[in-house]
């Protein structure tokens, strides 16, 4: 099996576990807590961009048009989930901040600086900003003590997910840049890190979902 | 990019993950194993707390307790003998008077007065109960009540009580007297029954037929006081470990269970 195989089926795996964490936290989508609306928003919109790299490679375009959108708004996303998860109305404001300046930034990066072949400066930006995020969640949780049971508790799961997936990738889009211009490397390995590194923390996000539902099913019955 | 250099370069790559993850995770396991010392020291927070309350409560109790027994021993001793003395006199000088009937108002007057100190001193600290125990006292406190209300009232004790410590037999009866009280008082009953109930637990029940009330507005209400011999109530409640339950389902009149856990001489 060549790398490239490993990293297609890497590549189809992480948008099956995207698929199965956006079908957990969809469900009753219109009467759940914000957080988990905008977590399931976040996981949709990346099935949707993966199928839609599919998609333009099949028809032998590059499938970096089809994560533009994703790269440009995905901060929002997140941004909404953390916001509602973390429940501190002075983080609004500088939300509202970070959000103009990335998405700004990374309509720039696109237009003048890195343009189609990568968008590895912004993507170094968000796993920053989503680790920042993370750690305010935990700092927050620390703080309040709002559950005896943390271990049981869905959204520190999927904080955790997020944190620990966005760590390692963190180490990957710092030296995505150099890999590909300086190096010349097709990135198939890196990639495949990539891919791993999420569906670890989609593994996290989904029994988050698997939580929710138990807890859901034991208040009906 | 040559075969050496593209392992070296992924070897830094991988350990760079790798070191990211490691740190990751450190972050998540300090985060669990912080957050559950925190909640014991929360816990043990809120038990030294909750002792102290508890200390207060019964600190204020006794003094209460000890309160009227020196207000009560006052009463029954010190005025109520000179009553008696008073008595005795107006009867040597109605001997004395040509008409001695002249004398049996006032007489009857402090007769009256005699009895009242009588009460009012053995509700302040019932003797029967110091000497004869929390049964014989209940007994006493209904048929007194009875007396005076003119409303019927029943005491039924179900299975065979064993004696608990003076003061939380004591606890005990005010709850009880305060809850008979308030029947007489707010209720328009015509009818209480009192049932004190000793097998697993001990459970005194008191119910009426009167026009009932709510429990929870009588003690949020924080500005008429209404409420206050209910707090006592549940105050003395917890401090005998037991809990009171007021039953809102019933249509009419109210119905009041205590219930006391056995063997737990939590209380001095």
């Amino acid at each position: 099996m060549q790398y490239l195989d490993i990293m297609v089926i890497s590549s189809h795996a992480l948008t099956i576990t995207y698929f199965i964490a956006g079908l957990l936290h969809a469900r009753n989508f219109f009467s759940q807590t914000p957080e988990y609306r905008w977590l399931a928003i976040s996981l949709f919109f990346s099935v949707a961009t993966e199928v839609a790299g599919d998609i333009l490679l099949y028809f032998d375009v590059i499938p970096n048009y089809a994560s533009i959108p994703y790269h440009l708004f995905c901060v929002v996303t997140f941004s909404g989930f953390f916001y509602h998860a973390i429940n501190w109305a002075p983080l609004k404001k500088p939300i509202i901040i970070v959000n103009v300046v990335y998405i700004l930034f990374t309509s720039v990066n696109y237009l003048f600086i890195q343009k189609i072949q990568s968008a590895s400066y912004p993507q170094t930006i968000r796993s920053l900003v989503i680790i920042v995020f993370s750690i305010t969640f935990f700092y927050k949780m620390l703080k309040e003590l709002p559950t005896h049971q943390l271990q049981r508790d869905a959204l520190f799961w999927i904080v955790s997910g997020v944190f620990f997936s966005y760590s390692g990738k963190l180490a990957i889009y710092s030296v995505t840049n150099y890999l590909i211009t300086v190096q010349g490397d097709n990135m198939i390995i890196i990639w495949t890190f990539h891919h791993l590194l999420t569906i670890i923390g989609n593994t996290f996000i989904i029994y988050g979902g698997f939580l929710r539902l138990r807890k859901s099913n034991s208040y009906s019955s | 990019m040559d075969q050496p250099q593209s392992v070296q370069i992924y070897l830094i790559i991988a350990i760079g993950i790798v070191t990211m993850l490691v740190m990751a995770g450190a972050i998540i396991i300090f985060v669990v194993f912080y957050q559950k010392k925190m909640i014991q020291e929360q816990m043990k927070r809120q038990a030294l707390e909750f002792e102290y309350q508890q200390k207060m409560l019964e600190a204020e109790l006794q003094s209460q307790e000890s309160e009227r027994r020196r207000l009560a021993a006052d009463l029954h001793d010190s005025i109520g003998g000179m009553l008696s003395t008073i008595r005795v006199g107006i009867t040597t000088i109605a001997k004395k008077l040509p008409e001695p009937g002249q004398v049996d108002q006032t007489k009857q007057m402090l007769d009256d007065t005699i009895s009242s100190v009588r009460r009012i001193s053995r509700d302040l600290m019932p003797s029967t109960l110091e000497k004869f125990g929390l049964l014989n006292a209940l007994t006493e406190l209904c048929e007194r009540f009875q007396a005076t209300s003119g409303i019927v009232i029943h005491f039924t004790e179900e299975g065979s009580y064993q004696t608990m410590d003076k003061n939380r037999e004591l606890m005990v009866f005010r709850i009880v007297q305060e809850l008979i009280n308030n029947a007489i008082k707010h209720a328009q009953a015509s009818e209480i029954n009192v049932t004190l109930s000793y097998q697993n637990n001990l459970a005194i029940i008191v119910e009426d037929n009167g026009i009932g009330f709510d429990a929870e507005a009588f003690i949020n209400d924080k500005t008429g006081g209404k409420g206050l011999g209910l707090f006592n109530i549940e105050n003395r409640a917890r401090l005998l470990s037991g809990r009171v339950e007021y039953d809102k389902e019933r249509r009419k009149g109210s119905k009041t269970v205590l219930t006391i856990p056995v063997g737990n001489e939590t209380i001095v």
